[in-house]
């Protein structure tokens, strides 16, 4: 049995006035095994977004399954949600989410304050993090005193320091440049090396390129998926940005 | 560019900020409110016709004075949220190619309409509030209160002063934040947190000054005249003292909690401790005011309170009988006539005479050289001055004959009796005599003139009538003509209703001076001062729960408005908390926790400042005959668990609405 699993995930929103109903994922299967490094690409409304939260417990699924080690997450009860998400989750958004009040240290540490761990062991278990995310000389610093990609490096400290099952990041390059992707990549990859398996929602062909496989989704299902094997990372980039072409031209279903 | 459109533009702004500007403007309108009813009372003309208006008017001007200070603080708080709100749309009007002073221009407007809008509703707002408030508090009372309703023209111009003034100080303050700024730091300001303020030692030290020197004020000022003129100033001292303290030592004091790991890093503590810090400057100056509002309706309330309570007790001290004549001689001839006429006047009204008494006594003024020495000074523009004392004397025997007791003295000797000195065991000398305690008593019939004045006294029982005449004598030496005579009290109690005994008491004042001697007199009857009184510390009672109402409900307003806009402001903190895994409980926990902290913080100072207020209070009630402190710490304590069952109401309600805004669900 597969790490993670969705299973003919369909979702439909219906608009508060109209009553019009809108379907942003039709029938989405696919699993994750462990210590994978997924990438999952689509253009804007191709529902990367919706799929996400819905992996995330942040949303129900109109039909279908998501089980994530062994475990159904619509059989989660509102209150066990929180709970699951907490210690089975880790979260990297596209404009950070950190709080401004305070230090990069307490932000680090926050989901391991709400699940009520002892300082003790929340020290022991920061060190190690934020050297592996060269961050241990901001510690003291607070959000807006730091740069953009320094901040996306503490939101993946956050998300790492619960030992998390699986990682999801949604367009974790979206407000960075070039410089401070690729380095933030290469720690995803790092990471990744290590065992973590990491789900990322993008649309940059650099991101996607540091992936170990590559989903393609369109109109709200998965068009097709790329491994990468042996293949260089550049070899791996050619291929995502012609997949792009022929998706964008409208090409027919290879998945 | 065109004036029109930086004007409309001014406008337009208003509008897509209401939410944030609303509770300013709700804030402002209600202040102006405020201010005009304390302005229009101060100067009402009904006020006029009620006894001890001098003072009334005194505490009155204090208390206008103090809502203007506070009005000031209040508003320069609220718009300084606003503008941080703001900046980040001036950053792109900046951007969009606007000049610095079109900006200013722009701001010039929005204060102008602001405070137009503001004296448009806030002065009939305050016209009719006025009246209502006046209507519902008479028919509760169910006396009648010698204050009128009118619209006072000198309030509404104060009004229009006073908030034109400080619309302009807040444009000023505007265009400096502006000026300071480049574009960049304008658009991202928003984000940035307040600097984590230094734990200011010269601030928490000033505060403590302040403080002390206020609490001081109270606790030592013994004269209840001095106590009047210091007060303004031990409120001034009191609420800067706050302001720097809560300031300073909120930092300290959270500081402390965040450096404490084990406390820090709980869940709600962690959250709270950390929101608190992040805005410790604008928490500061919220719970300052709303302790001082706090602490001005519990002075308010307990003191009128307490005024209203104990007017039987003042009444029966100042009155003991209900009739009472005083005689500026000490003539057996007399005393036998004045016997005489309460006789005829009682039974020509159809009452009969139950009980008599009448003692002579010797009243004069002097000047506390020491603890045991009393001195004449001829000078005498010492009254008010905090060494100068009323001495009363009567002979032993009269006061044997009052109180049914036996007491014994030998040469020299005195017993004396004083609520407001201390006085020295053993020897003290007077006017130049030298006498000798022989026992301190609780008290003497004359204490209750002596509440009526008031400087601080001294009651002595001599030996007998000689030595009141020896020192009737010293003192005329000094003295002169403006030498106090001896005096005789006659009290005569007879049963019979109010008219009746208004109608004895003239007949007396009509007939005394039928008998032949030229001595000056007054007549007093109880039941006739009794209306007169009533009405005065109904006055009182009506002021003190008019202002209260006004207080409390800016007190609310604050805490509401403070709640609600830091409410919007941490909406996307919670977001962010509920997406890394917090939940509702969880949310509702901190939420309580952090709200808990800044809601109590302030009652428990306004209960602290009311304790050490109490000395100064309880001597200025005796400016108004009532020397009772049991019952004025009784009256504060119920209004303070009274005030802390509201407090606690406002405290759920808000908790609840800030919940609301928080909670919203985390993204789509």
């Amino acid at each position: 049995m597969a790490f993670l699993t969705v299973k003919g995930v369909q979702k439909i929103y219906t608009t508060r006035f109209s009553g019009n109903q809108t379907e942003a994922l039709s029938h989405v299967t696919f699993s994750v095994e462990k210590g994978e490094f997924v990438a999952v690409m689509g253009e804007s409304g191709s529902g990367k977004t919706t799929l996400l939260n819905i992996l995330a417990a942040l949303d129900q699924p109109t039909a279908g399954e998501v089980v994530l080690d062994g475990k159904s997450l619509s059989s989660l009860s509102d209150r066990e949600i929180s709970a699951f998400r907490r210690s089975n989750l880790g979260f990297v958004f596209q404009d950070f989410n950190l709080l401004d009040n305070f230090s990069v240290k307490d932000n680090i540490l926050l989901p391991l304050v709400l699940s009520g761990m002892a300082y003790e062991s929340m020290a022991k278990r920061l060190k190690p993090v934020v050297l592996t995310l060269h961050i241990a000389d901001l510690l003291d610093k607070y959000p807006y005193e730091i740069s953009g990609g320094q901040k996306q490096r503490v939101a993946v400290a956050r998300a790492l320091i619960t030992e998390p099952k699986l990682i999801l990041a949604d367009e974790p390059t979206g407000a960075l440049d070039s410089k401070a992707s690729e380095s933030l990549l290469q720690t995803f990859a790092e990471v990744n090396r290590a065992g973590q398996t990491i789900v990322m929602v993008t649309h940059s062909t650099l991101a996607a390129s540091y992936a170990g496989r590559v989903l393609f989704i369109k109109d709200g299902a998965v068009f097709h998926q790329l491994y990468r094997g042996e293949k260089s990372r550049e070899t791996m980039f050619r291929e995502i940005s012609d997949t792009l072409t022929v998706l964008t031209a409208g090409g027919g279903n290879h998945a | 560019m065109r004036k029109r459109f930086l004007f409309s533009l001014a406008a337009d702004n208003l509008k897509k900020n209401r939410r944030l500007y609303l509770p300013f403007l709700l804030s402002s309108v209600l202040s102006a409110a405020m201010f005009y009813i304390i302005c229009s009372l101060t100067g009402n003309t009904g006020l006029d016709s009620m006894m001890g208006a001098d003072v009334v008017k005194a505490v009155m001007q204090m208390g206008a004075a103090v809502v203007a200070i506070f009005i000031v603080i209040f508003l320069f708080y609220t718009n300084r949220f606003l503008m941080r709100r703001r900046q980040k749309e001036f950053g792109l009007f900046h951007i969009l190619g606007m000049e610095k002073k079109h900006i200013a221009a722009v701001l010039f407007f929005e204060s102008g309409q602001l405070l137009a809008l503001t004296l448009l509703c806030g002065i009939p707002a305050g016209i009719l509030l006025d009246k209502l408030i006046y209507l519902v508090l008479l028919r509760l009372m169910g006396a009648s209160v010698p204050l009128g309703f009118s619209f006072s023209g000198k309030a509404a111009a104060l009004t229009v002063l006073l908030f034109a003034l400080t619309f302009l100080l807040l444009f000023l303050r505007g265009v400096f934040q502006l000026r300071a700024q480049n574009p960049a730091q304008l658009l991202k300001s928003e984000a940035v947190g307040e600097k984590e303020p230094k734990a200011r030692w010269f601030m928490a030290l000033l505060g403590i000054l302040c403080l002390g020197g206020g609490y001081g004020i109270s606790l030592f000022v013994e004269n209840p005249l001095q106590v009047l003129s210091l007060f303004f100033v031990a409120v001034m001292l009191v609420i800067l003292g706050t302001y720097l303290l809560f300031s300073a030592g909120s930092v300290a004091f959270l500081k402390l909690l965040k450096k404490n790991k084990k406390y820090y890093y709980r869940p709600n503590h962690f959250i709270s401790v950390s929101g608190l810090i992040y805005r410790m400057k604008q928490n500061a100056v919220g719970l300052g005011n709303i302790c001082i509002l706090s602490t001005m309706v519990l002075v308010m309330l307990s003191a009128t309170i307490c005024l209203w309570l104990g007017l039987d007790q003042a009444l029966s001290q100042q009155y003991p009988q209900d009739i009472t004549v005083l005689v500026d001689a000490a003539d057996p001839d007399i005393d036998r006539t004045v016997d005489q006429c309460a006789v005829t006047a009682l039974s020509a009204n159809g009452m009969r005479l139950t009980e008599k008494n009448s003692y002579t006594y010797l009243s004069f003024t002097s000047y506390q050289e020491n603890e045991n020495t009393f001195s004449l000074r001829a000078d005498y523009s010492m009254a008010g001055q905090s060494r100068t004392v009323n001495l009363f004397f009567m002979t032993v025997a009269e006061y044997n004959r009052w109180y049914g007791a036996g007491e014994q003295l030998g040469e020299g000797e005195v017993l004396a009796c004083s609520s407001r000195l201390t006085l020295p065991e053993g020897t003290i000398r007077i006017a130049g005599e030298a006498f000798t305690i022989r026992k301190i008593v609780p008290e003497m019939p004359a204490e209750g003139n002596a509440a009526m004045i008031s400087m601080p006294s001294a009651c002595f029982a001599v030996k007998d009538e000689a030595v009141l005449r020896t020192l009737y004598d010293k003192q005329k030496a000094v003295y002169g003509d403006n030498a106090s005579p001896l005096q005789t009290y006659y009290g005569y109690d007879g049963e019979g209703s109010e008219t009746q005994q208004k109608a004895a008491a003239e007949f007396m004042a009509a007939h005394l001076n039928d008998y032949g001697w030229t001595a000056d007199y007054q007549v007093r009857s109880r039941v006739a001062s009794e209306t007169d009184v009533r009405s005065l510390y109904g006055g009182f009672l009506f002021l003190g729960i008019f202002l209260s109402i006004l207080f409390v409900t800016a007190a609310i307003l604050i805490i509401y408005y403070k709640q609600i806009s830091e409410g919007y402001e941490d909406r996307s903190r919670f977001e962010i908390l509920q997406k890394v895994g917090m939940d509702r409980a969880e949310v509702k926990k901190t939420v309580r926790s952090q709200i808990l902290l800044v809601f109590f913080l302030p009652l428990l100072t306004a209960g602290l400042h009311l304790t050490v207020a109490m000395p100064a209070l309880i001597r200025l009630l005796t400016l108004f005959s009532l020397s009772n402190a049991q019952l004025f710490v009784l009256c504060a304590l119920v209004c303070f668990a009274v005030f802390a069952v509201l407090y606690f109401i406002v405290y759920t309600l808000t908790a609840k609405a800030y919940y609301q805004i928080v909670k919203a669900e985390p993204v789509s």
